[in-house]
């Protein structure tokens, strides 16, 4: 600005460049890796993989090294169901579980907004209050609620309900309980956003205008609310693609999600050209709906910029 | 426009929907006709054969222990301006939010065209409001912020647009039709709101502070224009304002409101210049309280001893009063004049020593302070740009004021 140049101070440009070098760091260096293994090939050896860059041969040795690379994987990963199916049920758990969650979110975030302010606060804090647990614990405690002599199959026959105990662990249904459970702060939380900052009378401009509360509900709040529902189903959807500890403790051999395949790739079969294949096919997939949420952020900061 | 302002009623009658109206009454009681300046010939109050199109019976609303209308009865008639004025906090907007069907009275009626409107929701009462804040839709365009309650009544596309034109054409922004409300200035929005809660064609408009977030200038005018919209449609306006000047210049007849109470319900002439108590006479405008004592009365006058004014003053009055009762004289700062000498046929003198000189322009107040150490407000028009002697600070002047230049409040 002034004509002498302005240079920021060492702290402050390190500050500015911060970001930048936490994400070269510890997302585009690594996961540059998991491409280059995605391209090898496995092998029982130290470490698992082929080709392994040979550096004493310098420059020479990098380049076998690509010339090394090959497809295999990816085609595989396309020709063997075992991949396209664990894919598509983790597609079929998590888009059902964004809805269920949308479904029981809505209400709760609406209810939320309404509250007087201190209220607001505390029954928020409620929202936030799982967090305090170890996530992995209060998925174990779900196996005790579920099971067949837990507490909610106890539950059912003391009340007459059910006359054998459920099988409810181990299911499809145990996945989406889970997932439903584990993920409904980070739908409840963008909702409320949105929620609390809308205008009450706007409700009220709407049905003096003569539409019934449900039309002023479809046509005022489900409109201002989208920024927030995309925000929360994003939120969801994403993670609970790749979720591997619910499926895995909760579902059972039919529930086989993607993430779990991922896992048993690296672990079990010690397959790690393979592993990263899959993560690389994942990232490029949820990369598709991140962009578009982008999108939409950005038009609703456009709008937003002139009030 | 101006024509709406003169004191003489005629040019109102000459105006194109008051001539279809039959019925025309003169403005209030007989001989009290000259108070203030009458704004148009309309008076339907006025006829006991006339039936209002909207009635509070002893409504009441409570908020918790706090009373926001206290027992209130109300009748307001087609085709009437009517403003509900007072301070912040006094229950305007509580009143209007039952109507509109927001809020639910604890106790009495509410009726719209005689039908009680207890249990009717929002959506189905014949009223339109237009909020405070607005209330604009931020992701609808202007166009179909207007059309959104045309849209509820099922009208068809083609009907939908030609009244969403009318309505543009009428607050004159057909040219931003496709804007978003955060693309429009305030008094665009004002437009917008006010289009929108016409398109119904309401037989009642409710307008809560409809000009509070405009400045002073554009106030002004869309002051006058909300005028003309209401008098061209016929349609009963009810404007919430806690603004006197405001309801002074639009309203047919203003009910002042005092803590869920109305204080004095009648046209703006008889409310200045015949404030029913204190409290209105002081919220209304500039006023000089005199507090004192009822002496006797002297063919149509009484005679009061006012301590302030160190004497008795003479105020031309038919109230009932009892010798001994306390009572307050009210005069207007400019129905106060000031010489230098005692003026020889004035009846109500009272010396005081220049205090305060404010020089607004048109007009100049001076503040006197009186013998016994109260002040009284008195303001002169300036009526020529040159002043040859102006009165000047610490000046002892007298003021005086006629017998029917005051009043007397008992309340
Ligand atoms: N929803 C509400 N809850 C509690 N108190 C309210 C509510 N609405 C209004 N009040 C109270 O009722 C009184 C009248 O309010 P309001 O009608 O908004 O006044 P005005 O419009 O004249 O400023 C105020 O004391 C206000 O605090
Ligand atoms: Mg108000």
């Amino acid at each position: 600005m002034s004509r002498r140049g302005y240079r920021a101070p060492g702290a402050q440009r390190l500050v500015r460049w911060a970001p930048a070098i936490w994400l070269t760091l510890f997302f585009a260096a690594p996961f540059l890796l998991v491409v280059r293994l995605g391209f090898s090939e496995a092998a029982t050896a130290q470490p698992p993989y082929r080709p392994v860059i040979d550096w004493s041969e310098g420059l020479a040795g990098v380049w076998a090294a690509l010339q090394g690379l090959r497809l295999d994987n990816y085609a595989l990963l396309l020709s063997d169901p075992l991949y396209v199916a664990s894919a598509l049920t983790s597609l079929q758990y998590a888009s059902a579980a964004t809805v269920l969650l949308l479904l029981v979110g809505f209400p709760i975030a609406h209810v939320l907004a309404r509250q007087p302010e201190g209220r607001r606060e505390l029954l928020l804090l409620l929202v936030i209050l799982p967090f305090w647990t170890s996530f992995l614990i209060r998925v174990y405690a779900w196996i005790g609620i579920l099971k067949p002599e837990g507490l909610l199959n106890a539950a059912l026959l003391w009340l007459g309900l059910i006359s054998s105990p459920l099988q409810i662990m181990n299911t499809g249904v145990a996945v989406m309980i889970g997932l439903v459970y584990s993920y409904l702060p980070f739908m409840v939380l963008p909702l409320y956003a949105t929620l609390v900052k809308m205008d009450h009378s706007l409700l009220e401009a709407a049905q003096d205008l003569g539409a019934t509360p449900a039309r002023a509900f479809r046509s005022v709040t489900l409109p201002l609310a989208a920024p927030g529902i995309a925000a929360g189903a994003l939120l969801c959807f994403i993670p609970m693609m790749g979720e591997f500890v619910i499926p895995d403790l909760l579902g059972g051999s039919d529930t086989l999600m993607i993430g779990r395949t991922l896992w048993s790739e690296f672990f079990s079969n010690r397959d790690w050209p393979m592993a990263s294949a899959i993560a690389v096919v994942l990232l490029a997939v949820l990369l598709a709906p991140i962009l578009a949420w982008r999108r939409l952020e950005d038009r609703a900061a456009d709008g937003e910029a002139g009030q | 426009m101006s024509d709406r302002l003169r004191g003489d009623g005629v040019a109102g009658a000459a105006r194109s929907v008051k001539e279809a109206r039959p019925a025309k009454e003169r403005m209030g009681k007989p001989g009290r006709a000259g108070l203030g300046a009458v704004r148009r010939d309309f008076a339907p109050w006025a006829d006991p054969a006339a039936a209002p199109v909207i009635r509070f019976e002893g409504v009441c609303k409570r908020f918790g222990d706090a009373v926001a209308i206290d027992n209130l009865d109300l009748s307001i008639y087609r085709g009437e301006f009517f403003c509900l004025l007072g301070p912040s906090g006094c229950g305007k907007s509580t009143l209007m939010r039952m109507l509109a069907g927001f809020e639910q009275p604890d106790a009495g009626r509410i009726l719209l065209d005689g039908v009680d409107q207890a249990g009717i929701p929002p959506h189905s009462r014949p009223v339109n409001m237009m909020f405070q804040s607005y209330a604009l839709f931020p992701h609808m365009s202007v166009a179909q912020n207007i059309a959104f309650g045309l849209r509820q009544l099922g009208l068809a596309k083609a009907d939908i647009q030609t009244r969403v034109d009318e309505m543009l054409a009428m607050v004159q922004l057909a040219p931003l039709a496709r804007r978003k409300p955060h693309q429009l200035s305030g008094g665009q929005r004002q437009r917008v709101a006010l289009a929108r809660a016409l398109a119904r064609r309401p037989q009642v408009l409710l307008l809560d502070e409809p000009l509070g977030a405009l400045d002073r200038k554009l106030r002004e005018e869309t002051q006058f224009e909300l005028m003309d919209i209401q008098e061209e449609l016929g349609a009963t306006f009810l404007v919430v304002t806690h603004d006197q000047e405001e309801a002074m210049v639009m309203a047919d007849r203003i009910a002042v409101m005092n803590h869920g109470r109305i204080a004095q319900l009648d046209t703006p002439g008889r409310i200045y210049e015949e404030p029913a108590n204190r409290y209105v006479a002081d919220f209304i405008g500039d006023v000089n309280l005199l507090e004192g004592v009822a002496v006797g009365r002297v063919d149509d006058l009484w005679r009061i001893a006012c301590p302030a004014t160190g004497g008795e003053v003479l105020v031309a009055s038919d109230a009932m009063l009892t010798a001994g009762q306390q009572v307050a004289v009210a005069v207007r700062p400019e129905k106060i004049r000031i010489d230098r000498a005692r003026p020889p046929d004035a009846v109500n003198v009272i010396p005081g020593e220049v205090w305060d000189i404010g020089y607004l322009g048109d007009w100049t107040t001076y503040v006197l302070k009186l013998a016994g150490g109260e002040t009284l407000k008195t303001s002169r028009a300036n009526v020529s740009r040159r002043v040859a002697e102006p009165v000047t600070w610490e000046e002892t002047v007298f003021a005086s004021f006629a017998p029917d230049a005051a009043v007397i409040l008992t309340g």
